[in-house]
């Protein structure tokens, strides 16, 4: 095992170890920020995988923004004290049981098959190549994701704001 | 260089091409500029004036845009299933605009039209994407502008559950959905959906006609579809569709009920015919897609026999549709997308009508509840023969356009039964049928109220029906009760909008 | 298991990673040995309610450390996400400008080329900047009414 699949797994724990806190945290202020450690996580095994860009992205839009929005919206409900258990799930042994099957079939499937994208996967920056893409091919998306952003951003607006009488 | 073309007409060329779309993506900032320069006294004026314009303008050139189907650019693509779903999409759009501002939504109609000029923009490039990237980026404009109506209504607590609950189904099934995406992007190597004629590069269909896919490539598939029947509300994806529906604005609901859904099936027409252009799973997405629509319309029809809420009632009759049109997309071919885009055109016109009417009623009444409809039949005869077409027709019986439409895709399924002997399709079409029967037991619940109640039940006082609502049911009823007779011509043309997609 | 470990074994190592990581590496372990030091070398002295207050004295605390934020918040969380991820596109657009020619569109001059790069991003943000316009227009960000 290289120095890069050494560090490739230890991301891989530390955003499996977060998810797990985060899903099993009993406080709801603490599984958010333990979402924080599986973001990082993630970032890192992106950076490892060689996607830099992803990397930067998952920082920067993740940690620092989604991270945020969710401890916002959860710290506006006043209900942060309260225990998350108490809501009993009656379903729980099911749903671990559908998750773990999900899982195993989609692992097993994976192990089998053989990807055409990975494999030609060089250790290039991606950021100006991705740049390249958004500003030729991609041009009609890019400038639509722009509209898109001012509609989500004027319909955030609007559902928050408290109307004038 | 030797290609040196300005860029210029290079963007003109696609901007002429998706012309409506590039209307609808103009006006969103231009109603935003004229609000804020508009003033107080004039803004929701200005703000109706300009959204139901860059509608009717958009619908005017989706009319007249061309459907051959030539790529300009990777990403979309103008053939004959974008030009339907895109016509459909901006239909709804008016229709539900007109809806809306009859009084559901008096305030903050600027916002109102950002957002859905920005859901039928998004309805409309969703039905011509044909890269996964530029389909995600367009699903989620569609779904967002649909969060953000559906809990439009701020003081309503059942507008805000219908959003909320909208908003974590979604943000479900479309994480499950991009995780199929990425996979089916390993696996191909390209993100491109289809290679259009006279084109060479790899696409998604062509690399699925040429290699042996592994299962997982078809876990993949199943995947992605998983978030295009929440879309569409197939099971086991539906559960969101009658809460959501309930609490939404009428016009709301029926934006949902016909353009989201129609953009999903666009999507799920493009992307099946890309993934069973060959190679040895053909088979088994069919019998995935066949039992899906099944199951899905059992439950929806099962459901709706005990719901006394018309607009949880359409919810689940909307279910219920979405496995019929699914029946037409499992048989994968050319004459399945041509039943599936024909019944799209006539479940538009039935669908509306009927949401427009119950939200007439609601406007009226305050209520939603069956019993609201009691005695119409005698107190507004009008009102109610036009809303018995559209359940009559939303039935499948002759003489409504339901008929020929249902009449289509079934057989479609036998045909396909006969030429595969697939028993599994012969039995598939069969169980369609009962649903057909099933679904006339809560369709005349409404009729059995309207007409046959006691006189001393009929409420008193007068049941106003007249001036833009009688011309919009009017509207949209007549080519209801038309096309059940006079199908031919709407079946040419389903026939050449579908051409060329299987 | 090979394919999913593709990535991490090629031959050449992300080592322009290396200063991250021990820059993290760092970060850790001088949090983890301060903490460790004065375990070490401090007193151990027991711990009792009074002890545990934030303050020796005045205010009593009260509540809990949860309080509830005002929607207000929310926005500025969600307009901030926005403009983040508005930040993002900007970031290869930038990286890229000047660089090679974009795939399906071809140009005479480098001129031309530069004024096409510059003109998608500024639609881009001027579409973008109008939402921002219009949010302080509309008194959005304003603390002080309502």
């Amino acid at each position: 095992m290289g120095i890069d699949a050494i560090v490739w797994w230890l991301f891989a724990a530390v955003s499996v170890v977060g998810s797990l806190f985060a899903v099993l945290s009993p406080s709801i202020v603490r599984a958010v920020f333990s979402l924080l450690l599986a973001f990082g996580g993630v970032a890192g095994i992106y950076a490892v995988a060689g996607a830099d860009f992803l990397a930067i992205l998952q920082i920067v839009v993740y940690v620092g923004g989604v991270l945020v929005l969710i401890a916002f919206g959860i710290l506006l409900t006043g209900r942060t004290a309260q225990a998350l258990g108490e809501h009993e799930v009656k379903n729980r042994p099911l749903g671990i049981l559908i998750a773990a099957g999900i899982f195993i079939g989609l692992l097993g499937a994976l192990m089998k098959s053989s990807f055409k994208i990975g494999g030609n996967a060089t250790n290039e920056p991606t950021t100006e190549a991705i740049g390249k893409l958004l500003l030729g091919d991609y041009i009609v998306a890019f400038e639509f994701a722009s509209v898109f952003l001012l509609m989500a951003l004027i319909g955030a607006a609007y559902l928050v704001r408290r109307e004038e009488a | 260089m030797l290609l040196a073309q300005s860029w210029i007409p290079d963007l003109s060329a696609i901007f002429t091409q998706f012309a409506a779309e590039a209307v609808l993506c103009l006006a969103i900032p231009v109603i935003i500029l004229a609000d804020v320069f508009a003033g107080p006294a004039r803004r929701e004026k200005v703000a109706g004036l300009i959204g139901m314009g860059a509608l009717v303008l958009a619908f005017v050139l989706a009319l007249i845009q061309p459907a051959d189907g030539v790529m300009l650019t990777k990403l979309l693509r103008a053939d004959g299933l974008a030009k339907a779903f895109r016509l459909i999409a901006i239909a709804t759009g008016v229709i539900a605009a007109v809806g809306a501002m009859r009084g559901e939504i008096t305030k903050a109609r600027t916002e109102f039209y950002v957002c859905l000029l920005g859901a039928v923009v998004g309805a409309c490039l969703t039905a011509a994407a044909n890269d996964l990237a530029m389909l995600y980026l367009a699903i989620e404009t569609l779904s967002i502008a649909g969060y953000l109506l559906a809990g439009f209504r701020k003081d309503n607590a059942k507008s805000a559950e219908a959003a909320m609950k909208y908003v974590i189904f979604g943000a479900i099934a479309s994480a499950i959905m991009l995780y199929g995406m990425t996979l089916v992007y390993g696996f191909a190597g390209t993100s491109t959906i289809a290679t259009p004629e006279g084109m060479t590069y790899a696409s998604i269909a062509s690399e699925a006609a040429t290699a042996a896919m592994s299962p997982a490539f078809l876990i993949a598939v199943v995947l992605v579809f998983a978030g295009l029947a929440y879309k569409i509300a197939a099971a086991p994806f539906q559960f969101w569709c009658p809460d959501v529906y309930e609490g939404a604005p009428t016009s709301v609901a029926a934006f949902l009920a016909v353009a989201s859904k129609g953009a999903g099936f666009a999507v799920i027409l493009r992307f099946f015919s890309a993934v069973t252009s060959g190679g040895d799973m053909t088979e088994t997405l069919q019998a995935v897609l066949l039992i899906v629509a099944l199951v899905t319309m059992t439950i929806g029809n099962l459901a709706a026999l005990r719901q006394n809420n018309a607009k949880r009632l359409l919810a689940y009759s909307a279910i219920a549709h979405a496995g019929y049109l699914l029946v037409g997309v499992a048989v994968t071919n050319q004459a399945g997308a041509t039943a599936v885009v024909f019944y799209m055109m006539v479940y538009l016109f039935m669908t509306l009508g009927a949401f427009y009417m119950v939200g007439i009623v609601e406007r009226q009444t305050g209520r939603t509840d069956i019993d609201a409809y009691t005695g119409l039949g005698f107190r507004a005869p009008m009102f109610a023969a036009c809303l018995a077409i559209c359940l009559i027709s939303l039935t499948g019986l002759p003489p409504t356009a339901g008929f020929p439409g249902k009449f289509f895709l079934f057989q479609q399924v036998f045909a396909h039964a006969g030429e595969q002997q697939s028993s599994l399709f012969f039995w598939g079409g069969v169980i369609g049928l009962l649903n057909g029967v099933i679904s006339l037991g809560y369709y005349t619940r409404f009729l059995k109220v309207m007409y046959l109640c006691d006189r001393d039940q009929i409420p008193t006082g007068s049941f106003a029906f007249g001036g833009i609502d009688r011309g919009m049911v009017l509207m949209l009823t007549a080519p209801v009760l038309v096309l059940g007779i006079a199908f031919q011509g709407l079946r040419e043309l389903a026939d050449t909008l579908a051409k060329g997609i299987f | 298991m090979d394919h999913l470990l593709i990535v991490a074994a090629r031959d050449n190592a992300p080592v322009d990673y290396l200063p991250v990581f021990i820059l993290l590496l760092l970060a850790v372990v001088l949090s983890v040995s301060q903490l460790a030091i004065s375990w070490l070398l401090g007193k151990r002295v027991e711990t009792n309610e009074a002890k545990d207050e934030p303050y020796e004295c005045g205010i009593e605390a009260d509540g809990h450390a949860h309080t509830r934020f005002s929607v207000k918040f929310y926005l500025v969380a969600v307009l901030f996400i926005l403009f983040d991820i508005e930040v993002v596109f900007l970031y290869p657009w930038a990286v890229h400008f000047g660089g090679g020619v974009p795939d399906g569109v071809v140009f005479e001059t480098r001129g031309e080329l530069l004024g096409f790069l510059f003109a998608e991003m500024a639609v881009f943000l001027t579409i973008l900047f109008l939402g921002w316009y219009w949010v302080v227009k509309k008194k959005a960000l304003d603390w002080e009414e309502a």
